[in-house]
């Protein structure tokens, strides 16, 4: 197990230095240069003055390669510089949008566990079921809804019509409630989805059958062999999909105006501040490779097949 | 003679037949549109804001006076043209790529799969944003930035299933032949794998046009005054709590078509024996 981990470690440096790469280039490729793009941020009109003073600022006139080291060794320790915007450092506000989004991605999760386990669990038991049929239909109209309307959906009904929940913003632990919810349904519908096929699969093999030969009691044989094998692809897209969720919130962010990275990268994007615009690429690609790490690392604890064969 | 085998595996089931049939009518509909929509789009009218149903205004007026229902119309032309575009674009490219891919292996093969890994390192969502923010806003940029996210689902779909292809004896009977490689690709490997990429076009269909209105919704993709469903919501958002229906008709509408092509795309699929994933 240890071996596998180090082995997958010593595979993301190749990516990480892709991704830095990535991310530095992204203001070098800008149209009229950094600079330009600096000084139409703070609303300074580019003159040939203006923009020698902002490269000067920004240490653009170094060696490119000085100026990625920096910028690296700067990255390296979050500190992504100062927004064209704001005038601010980066860090503190990226990392408190960082923790609104998690925030909300974590209640999405408990949503889906509580939604979607029971769901596949129960239509797996009875397929074909009026239940299998109910869950297979809902399960296409959750992934098929723009979350744009289930938000206004909810927010009609919760705070138009029964005035029961906030609509909008972060103020306490009922605001978590619409947001989260909207968040988690595209993956409830098709978790369910993916767990009932896992576990029909899975009923169908033979180590289940083995297990039943042996005289196991029905619970333990569902509980010990047939839920603990339908878990692995469970486990690879649950973990995914944190990683989905933490970027795809930006439409959820923007319906419910949660004070999030999607709101963040969405108002960046408008006001052109490219620093704001770099660390969020550094934090969400980070972000997600280590989950991604961590799903492969369940997996194989779950399967000792992905060990040995990786 | 397969294609009707095919047809008629997936068309069993009622579920699927209604659901083709709904799209077929909102197709026609918003092909069709010029000749159905009763009002001019653009044509605003603050005496009439907001006005209820009525034989002129089949779904009402918005905030403008304009009829939401021609606007939804062509708003649908908007979001489903660029859907089919950048769906069929990034299929055939895709295709095209992971065909290469799977059939030349070694280095070719080697230096595609990196640049997949590297894409893979990112959610996806953060490509299209990142790219948005250098090209702009607009909806060119948004099909630029499907683009180059999109072919990797084909590409590596392609790519698996070329391999399993090109070691068959009919492909080593055309290479034996001297025939050229892209002969054998487009000849002789592509039409076996032509239904399981349509199937899969179809399921992506269904997600680009939830990303296309979703960034429009945003204000990233079709900007107003021109109407597209995504961006109709968007202006509608500010009225929700007077006028509902101007949320409710194109969010219906994006469900409606979304929620057929998905059920297509799925017993397209369960027709084909196919396993994703």
């Amino acid at each position: 197990m240890g071996k596998y981990i180090i082995k997958r470690l010593l595979q993301l440096i190749p990516i990480l230095l892709v991704v830095s790469i990535l991310a530095f280039g992204l203001v070098r490729v800008l149209p009229g240069g950094a600079a330009v793009a600096y000084l139409t941020a703070r609303n300074i009109a580019p003159t040939k003055e203006s923009i020698a003073a902002a490269e000067e600022y920004l240490g653009l006139n170094q060696p490119l390669l000085t100026q990625y080291f920096i910028w690296l060794k700067g990255a390296a320790a979050f500190d992504f510089g100062v927004s064209y915007a704001s005038n601010k450092a980066i860090a503190p506000e990226i990392l408190g949008a960082l923790r609104n989004t998690m925030g909300l991605a974590a209640a999405a999760m408990v949503w889906l566990v509580l939604i979607s386990v029971p769901l596949g669990i129960f239509s797996a038991k009875k397929p074909n079921s009026a239940f299998d049929h109910f869950s297979r239909g809902f399960a296409f109209l959750g992934a098929s809804a723009p979350s744009f309307l289930v938000g206004f959906l909810l927010v009609l009904l919760f705070s138009v019509k029964l005035n029961l929940l906030p609509s909008f913003g972060k103020r306490n632990f009922a605001s978590y409630i619409m947001p989260s919810l909207t968040l988690a349904l595209g993956y409830i519908a098709s978790y369910s989805r993916i767990l009932r096929n896992s576990l029909l699969e899975n009923m169908r093999s033979t180590n289940v059958l083995y297990a039943r030969a042996r005289g196991l009691k029905e619970k333990r044989v569902f509980s010990a062999h047939t839920l603990r094998n339908s878990m692995i692809p469970v486990v690879t897209n649950f973990c995914l999909s944190v990683g989905g969720m933490l970027a795809g919130s930006v439409i959820v962010e923007d319906v419910f105006s949660w004070p999030g990275m999607g709101r963040l990268i969405i108002s960046s994007i408008e006001a052109r501040d490219y620093p704001m615009i770099q660390a969020y690429v550094v934090i969400m690609a980070l972000l997600y490779i280590t989950i991604n790490l961590v799903a492969d690392i369940l997996c194989a604890a779950i399967n000792p097949k992905i060990r040995y064969e990786a | 003679m397969k294609t009707r085998f095919i047809l008629k595996r997936m068309y069993r089931k009622k579920s699927v037949i209604f659901f083709t049939i709904i799209l077929a009518i909102i197709l026609f509909a918003v092909i069709a549109a010029p000749l159905i929509a009763p009002n001019d789009i653009y044509k605003t009218d603050l005496l009439n804001r907001f006005a209820p149903p009525s034989a002129q205004f089949p779904f009402g007026t918005d905030e403008l006076g304009r009829c939401i229902f021609s606007r939804i119309l062509f708003g649908g032309r908007a979001s489903l043209t660029y859907a089919l575009i950048a769906t069929t674009v990034a299929a055939i490219i895709g295709t095209t790529i992971g065909m290469i891919s799977g059939y030349k292996g070694g280095r070719v093969d080697g230096l595609i799969m990196r640049i997949c890994d590297i894409m893979y390192s990112f959610p996806h969502l953060v490509i299209t944003l990142v790219i948005v923010a250098i090209l702009g806003s607009g909806i060119y940029n948004i099909l630029i930035a499907m683009l180059v996210t999109q072919w990797l689902y084909y590409a590596r779909m392609s790519r698996g299933m070329t391999m399993d292809i090109r070691n068959q004896n009919f492909v080593a009977a055309a290479r034996s032949n001297g025939s050229s490689t892209a002969k054998i690709i487009f000849k002789h490997i592509l039409p076996n794998i032509v239904p399981q990429m349509i199937a899969l076009t179809t399921i992506d269909f269904g997600h680009t046009i939830l990303t296309i209105s979703g960034l429009s919704f945003l204000g990233l993709g079709v900007q107003p005054p021109s109407p597209e469903w995504g961006a109709l919501i968007n202006s509608a958002r500010a009225f929700i709590y007077t006028d509902i229906q101007m949320i409710l008709w194109p969010g219906l509408m994006i469900l409606l078509v979304v929620l057929s092509v998905n059920v297509i795309g799925d017993n397209l699929r369960d027709a084909l024996d196919m396993k994703m994933n």
